[in-house]
């Protein structure tokens, strides 16, 4: 009894914690039908037979990797083709005729068209070192939509003094918005001389004294360095993709013992994030924005707000960033043998619909696009319901992208898809 | 059911007017349990015998350091984590034991016993904060007591207490002034005439600010608080009685900002104020009315309360840039990316760009809350035992309507200019909350022993709707039920010593707009410890565990940039368990018969831990792993009291310690200030008071004497300092 009794106070308070733990809310609820945030935040990944390392090894080895690689290929070229065109500028008489000068700009440009083209595939395949350190090596290569002409004159400046404010200059420190394929654009593009500021700075103050001449020279010069630049950061970025401790390993042993992937799942999720570019970027940025139509914009058409203006090149951009989407949801890349990509795993998953609505609309995106046959900011003035048409190709895809997609693939949406920006 | 019981506490007081109306007789009765019902805590110096960890800061101990901020009083107070953020306490983030401190949302936050937060169910974060300078005592309460006021029962109360309508004549008045351009003007009166009694009370105090904006600008702030009491006095000699109506009127302009610095700005100017956040202004008005019913005898009082307060704001303040990456990123990592683009604008070296557009939102929000609650206390004697059986009932509804818009600025030359676009609206909704509150809480006294058992029920209907008339079938209707029983046992050992135990249920809702998914905060609570008191020594000491079921956060713009494209999103951590150790110690040295050294200390230690492996994007908490500890938590708090009295002036210096916090939990390359601590901040404040005997007081004080700076936190968008030194000085005259 008095064993009992010692144990009492000690069953009391058992026996109100059993109670209190017990004591839980209980919730009943009735939403509306466009109530948002059904997505759980954190999906539990699928019971699935499916090889998640086999879909990730595929897009690693046969699409992304070869993407990164021809990238580099086109940057090198690119740079040959900067440098010829300085050479005509530097040879150039005055008072002669400009054709062979005029033919050599011509091929920098078709140059630079090309690399963008792979570049803008890369665009929805940023992953690992492109996102690392706030996006610093994917901005240096190409910042859109933060871009600066301004800040493109000054350093044009910079680099022909050779220093700033007595420091040596060095492309490799400056900000991403001064190199750059969207610097290189704008140099050899842009055909107004005269300086873009609002306001002069003292950098600039001799820039309208140089003659016609010296001012395309100086440009091209800096253009050649610009050039230079992206060969350099397209190495970086193989760099850390490729070898036995690049990203791409990890990417393809996620969910191995040591790895940064906790499992393959969470690899696949890291490759989906980027493919949400589509919705973020190409739908909301480069035409919903110019069509005045997303959340927050100012309505009315806004061309001065269309992704390489000076190049005309915005609808091929919009094609290419399509054309890696598919190329990452096909699986398909470098080795016609192996395909593995999200289609076969949304099929693995019973969806296949979903599968088949996203790659024809898909098509359907890039096949309405390819109608626009002047510049985006033209046909935004002239044709707008053609962009607008264009708008809603895109965004079909992306609403399956951000809803029958992450979920049948149990995939996290990515923090910077959070919320509907139309 | 609760109809019934409103119904009965209703008739009960129609029953006892009549019954009183007949009387006629000449003897009064006083009411004195009254002052028991809006300040819990007794001011007697006899041991306590009520469970848990409670602290009373009476007016003498308010007006030793005159404080405005409520985080430097309860520097006094065991158990108590602050973040600080605009260092004079406009806005307090308060928490208890461990909960965060975030706006003050977890704790049940209470004037005169009532709730005081603008939509205490539906949106918990305090905003409006009363003025503590009009206060005359501020309580603490931890643990099962908590369950008598609720919703939120995690942590515990926040209760202040203002003046009450004198019985004679009495007026004060206050004058101060000091660094920075501070100035305060405190006036009250009051006075009853036979059955009426009335008091008047205005304060107004304003500084010109401590930070240097950028290109010049005001960064102080400028509050007024006015409140009226009438009192009837209806008692006769059976039944104490009166009615009371209380009016109330505060508002603020204030030149704040949720923009702080970058780390190597804080080192070298570290009360500077970027460029970008010229615009920023806080303009709040509140109002609230009060009228209370109070009636007793020797054994039963019942107090009744009808309340309405109404909270508008106007928060204007710097988001971000337009389209771009959060104001958080581009501050904690100035160097990464194309974050110094954002940089220079951002503190006005360079002009915007067609990408560097600054976004200046206006999160403009009404508030209402009001309700019905009636609290009756019997003593009664069941079985040999004494019994006080304290019962309640509360109807309460609050509401907050959104209507955030966004105006877009170009920096230009160093000064923030308007493109001159049109005010776009971002948010319009309204959250609405109907609860309906009871609680049953009985006393038992076995001799020694005091056992206390209740149990608290909270009943919500919650619903949100979307305003946008595009967005009409965008609501959520949610009902909630869930109780809340606490138990607690005192035990005197001897005249001067008694122990204590308690546990309870902790709860905190989910806001109406809150995924069902999301799941209530939900905990229970563990204290144990001693209180001593004997002849002008006084010391408490308990141990406490808060077992989480549940910990939730929310994600506001105060606790992040990055909350931006989320606001007011909430997450679950699941499993947290935080405990420790709270202390206080006070005692009184007589020197000789006119001079008393009075000393105190307060200390608390606190460890926490998840207990779940977790992925979030919560930005204080990232990538989670079993074992981390919760942020903005210090692993130890000290405040020392030292002073010296006389009979016509005294000396005081109070040196309080905070130790480092961690600014986020996990890691995770999404979350920012990773492994980065608030680096621990010693404080000594110094006061003086003289005693002109009828011709009042004069006071002088300096804050921060040592004038230490360290950044308090990184939140909301970068390093912000504490406090720089201010002296002030003052005049109080009383008659």
């Amino acid at each position: 009894m008095a064993q009992i009794n010692k144990y009492r106070p000690l069953a009391l308070v058992v026996a109100m914690a059993a109670i209190l733990s017990g004591c839980g809310e209980s919730t009943s609820s009735t939403a509306g039908s466009d109530y948002g945030d059904k997505t759980p935040s954190t999906p539990t990944p699928p019971t699935t037979t499916f090889n998640e390392t086999k879909l990730l090894v595929n897009l690693t080895d046969n699409v992304i990797t070869p993407t990164y690689q021809a990238f580099k290929t086109l940057a090198t070229s690119q740079q040959q083709a900067v440098i010829d065109y300085c050479s005509a500028e530097k040879s150039y008489v005055a008072g002669s005729a400009r054709t062979s000068v005029d033919t050599s700009l011509t091929a920098a440009k078709t140059s630079w068209q090309q690399a963008m083209a792979v570049w803008q595939e890369i665009e929805v395949m940023q992953i690992g070192p492109l996102l690392a350190n706030s996006s610093t090596l994917r901005n240096n290569i190409y910042s859109w939509p933060v871009v600066s002409s301004c800040g493109v004159d000054q350093d044009t400046m910079y680099f022909a003094n050779g220093d700033i404010n007595g420091t040596v200059y060095d492309i490799s420190r400056r900000t991403a918005t001064r190199r750059g394929l969207d610097a290189l654009e704008y140099l050899l593009f842009n055909p107004i001389l005269s300086h873009s500021c609002k306001t002069t700075p003292t950098v600039l103050n001799d820039w309208n004294k140089k003659s016609t001449e010296q001012q395309r020279i100086t440009r091209c010069n800096f253009a050649s360095e610009v050039s230079k630049d992206l060969i350099a950061n397209s190495d970086i970025l193989l760099g850390e993709w490729l070898g036995d401790t690049g990203y791409a390993n990890k990417l393809k042993t996620a969910g191995s013992q040591g790895s940064r992937f906790e499992s393959a799942h969470a690899g696949v999720n890291a490759i989906s994030d980027g493919l949400f570019y589509l919705d973020k970027i190409s739908k909301d940025a480069k035409l919903a924005k110019p069509l005045g139509i997303c959340k927050g914009c100012t309505s009315g058409i806004h061309p001065e707000s269309v992704e390489s203006p000076y190049s005309d090149n915005s609808v091929n951009n919009l094609i290419s960033n399509l054309k890696g989407f598919e190329k990452l949801f096909l699986g398909n890349g470098s080795n016609a043998s192996n395909t593995t990509g999200f289609d076969d795993y949304l099929i693995e998953q019973k969806s296949a619909a979903t599968s088949t609505n996203m790659i024809a609309s898909t098509k359907a995106a890039i096949a309405q696009l390819k109608t626009i046959e002047k510049s985006l900011a033209t046909t935004l003035n002239e044709n707008p319901d053609k962009i607008t048409a264009s708008h809603a190709k895109l965004k079909s895809l992306t609403d399956q992208l951000k809803n029958d997609f992450i979920t049948n693939l149990a995939l996290k949406l990515p923090e910077t898809a959070a919320g509907d920006n139309d | 059911m609760n109809k019934t019981l409103l119904a009965t506490v209703i008739s009960s007081l129609l029953v006892s007017h009549l019954a009183l109306a007949d009387e006629s007789k000449t003897t009064k009765k006083e009411t004195t349990k009254y002052l028991e019902r809006i300040q819990i805590i007794g001011h007697d110096d006899t041991l306590r015998n009520d469970a848990g960890s409670a602290t009373l800061i009476d007016q003498a101990e308010l007006e030793k350091f005159e404080y405005d901020d409520i985080s430097r009083i309860l520097a006094n107070v065991p158990g108590v984590n602050i973040r600080q953020e605009d260092g004079y306490g406009l806005r307090p983030n308060i928490g208890f034991r461990g909960a965060t401190p975030e706006r003050s949302k977890k704790i049940a936050l209470m004037e005169d016993g009532i709730l005081i937060a603008p939509a205490p169910y539906s949106a918990a974060a305090a905003y409006y904060f009363p003025m503590v300078s009009r206060m005359t005592g501020v309580e603490v309460f931890k643990g099962p007591a908590t369950i008598k006021y609720g919703p939120n029962t995690v942590a515990g109360a926040l209760n202040l207490t203002t003046r009450q309508v004198p019985t004679i004549s009495e007026g004060g008045l206050d004058l101060g002034f000091g660094s920075d351009g501070y100035r305060k003007t405190h006036l009250h009166y009051g006075n009853t005439h036979g059955n009426f009694g009335y008091l008047v009370e205005g304060i107004q105090v304003s500084a010109d600010g401590f930070k240097e904006l950028d290109g010049g600008g005001d960064t102080g702030f400028k509050k007024n608080s006015l409140m009226a009491k009438f009192k009837y006095n209806l008692s006769d000699q059976d039944y104490g009685q009166f009615i009371e109506l209380k009016l109330g009127y505060d508002d603020e302009i204030s030149h704040e900002s949720y923009l702080g610095l970058t780390e190597e700005d804080f080192v070298n100017t570290p009360y500077r104020r970027y460029a970008a956040s010229q615009q920023d202004l806080m303009d709040w008005d509140h109002q609230s009315i009060l009228l209370t019913h109070h009636i007793e005898n020797n054994n039963v009082s019942v107090t009744t309360r009808a309340y309405r307060n109404n909270f508008a704001r106007s928060w204007f303040k710097v988001n971000g840039f337009e389209g771009a990456t959060s104001l958080e990123d581009i501050i904690a990592k100035p160097n990464e990316g194309l974050h110094p683009d954002y940089y220079k604008v951002l503190s006005g070296q360079t002009d915007s760009e067609s990408f560097s557009r600054i976004i200046v939102g206006d999160n403009a929000r009404e508030y209402y809350s009001q309700g019905l609650q009636s609290d009756l206390t019997w003593q009664y004697t069941l079985g040999g035992y004494e019994h006080s059986l304290d019962v309640g009932l509360r109807y309460h509804r609050d509401q907050i309507e959104r209507a955030h818009t966004t105006d877009t600025f170009m920096m230009r030359s160093g000064t923030l200019t308007t493109t001159g676009e049109p005010t776009k609206a971002t948010t319009s909704n309204t959250e609405t909350t109907d609860a309906i509150s009871v609680y049953i809480q009985d006393n038992v006294y076995i001799g020694d022993l005091t056992l206390t058992l209740g149990v608290r029920g909270e009943f919500i209907d919650a619903e949100y709707q979307n305003l946008f008339s595009h967005k009409t079938n965008d609501w959520l209707n949610k009902t909630s039920k869930v109780w809340l029983p606490g138990f607690s046992a005192f035990y005197q050992s001897t005249d001067n010593l008694g122990f204590l135990f308690g546990i309870n249920k902790g709860y905190v809702p989910t806001s109406p707009q809150q995924n069902p998914a999301i799941k209530a905060e939900e905990s229970v609570n563990y204290e144990l410890g001693f209180r001593y008191s004997d002849n002008g020594t006084k010391a408490e000491v308990i141990a406490f565990l808060n077992d989480f079921s549940n910990l939730k956060e929310s994600c506001t713009f105060s606790a992040s940039a990055k909350c931006s494209a989320t606001v007011d999103k909430e997450y679950n951590a699941g499993n947290v368990d935080v405990y420790g150790l709270e202390t206080s110690f006070s005692h009184t040295f007589s020197v000789n018969d006119t001079v008393d050294i009075p000393v105190s200390l307060v200390y608390t230690h606190t460890q926490s831990e998840f207990k779940e492996t977790f992925d979030s994007d919560f930005p204080l908490w990232g990538n989670i792993t079993t074992g981390d500890e919760v942020p903005y938590l210090a692993e130890n708090q000290l405040t020392f009291t030292l002073g010296l009295s006389a009979n016509r002036w005294q000396v005081s210096l109070l040196t309080s310690y905070v130790g480092e916090m961690k600014e986020v939990a996990g890691t995770g390359n999404h979350v920012n200030f990773v492994g980065v601590k608030t680096k621990p901040l010693t404080t000594v404040d110094f006061s003086a008071i003289y005693d002109l005997g009828d011709d009042g007081s004069f006071y002088i004080k300096v804050d921060n004497v040592l004038d230490s700076v360290e950044i308090v936190s990184h939140r909301p968008y970068g390093a912000r300092p504490s406090k720089t030194r201010q002296l002030f000085a003052g005049y109080k005259y009383s008659f």
